[in-house]
């Protein structure tokens, strides 16, 4: 019986997707792994609580989340980011030696307070809507959207007080006017 | 990838595909972040699946499998 079922396979295609939320929010590439392995366990048990036809990605998501913040419980703070532990950790993976874009930008993205870290990626990068971003955070819509902009004027802050002009102003205040002559 | 939708519709788009940029793009983050965030979600979604996770749900799949056709068995004796 090599038969793989429904399920299994719909996990396995969301899974590139659990490493990358599990890595912003666990800050080691180790520590995303066994989030995420622990998921896919906990996912396993109770698949016969999950909904087809509903979005099996934001149920994972969820899965993930709620156990990342157990465990941050159940360690205290020893899980929490100290001065920059975080992106040094996330630096050391060997694919990203040399990015150095992006690992200015990872740095930014690691001085966010979780919540709204957690709310960038959510929207901008996995590609929730807000309402499932709020469902996965257990939180209202409209805090969603304060975190999520808030973030962005933070980054915007922080790679433009670091920048060299590449990330400043311009390139952002162009977009912006390029998208909303009017506003 | 990402076609810019300025590209796409250039500069005289209609005012119709303008107002709908509009209401889309609200949603959206100025793109020097945006772009990053991807890049930086990316570089390890992009990544293969770890073996180590296909053989956890082989085997999941396969104690299952198991468990079923136990309680199926029981069911008939």
């Amino acid at each position: 019986m090599t038969t793989e079922t429904d399920f299994r396979r719909e996990l396995i295609q969301v899974i590139p997707n659990l490493r990358a939320f599990a890595a912003s929010l666990a800050g080691s590439f180790d520590r995303a792994d066994d989030l995420v392995q622990e998921t896919l366990v906990k996912a396993w048990d109770k698949q016969h609580t999950f909904q087809p036809g509903t979005n099996l990605k934001a149920w994972l998501f969820t899965i993930l989340r709620n156990e990342f913040y157990t465990q941050m419980r159940k360690k205290g703070r020893e899980v929490q980011d100290v001065d920059g532990v975080h992106a040094m950790q996330l630096a050391g993976h060997p694919e990203q030696q040399g990015h150095l874009d992006l690992q200015d930008f990872r740095k930014a993205l690691d001085m966010l307070p979780d919540d709204q870290r957690e709310a960038l990626i959510l929207i901008g990068a996995s590609g929730f809507s807000y309402e499932e971003a709020a469902d996965i955070c257990h939180c209202a819509v409209g805090t969603i959207k304060s975190r999520v902009s808030r973030a962005r004027t933070r980054i915007g802050q922080i790679l433009e007080i670091e920048g060299d002009g590449e990330y400043g102003p311009d390139s952002i205040a162009s977009q912006i006017i390029g998208v909303a002559p009017a506003a | 990838m990402d076609t810019r939708k300025a590209e796409k519709d250039g500069p005289g788009a209609n005012e119709a595909s303008e107002k709908k940029r509009d209401s889309e793009m609200s949603f959206a983050l100025p793109s020097a972040i945006g772009d990053r965030l991807k890049a930086y979600y990316n570089d390890v979604a992009s990544e293969p699946v770890p073996d180590r996770f296909l053989s956890l749900l082989e085997q999941l799949d396969q104690a299952e499998g198991e468990k079923k056709r136990k309680s199926d068995k029981e069911e008939v004796e």
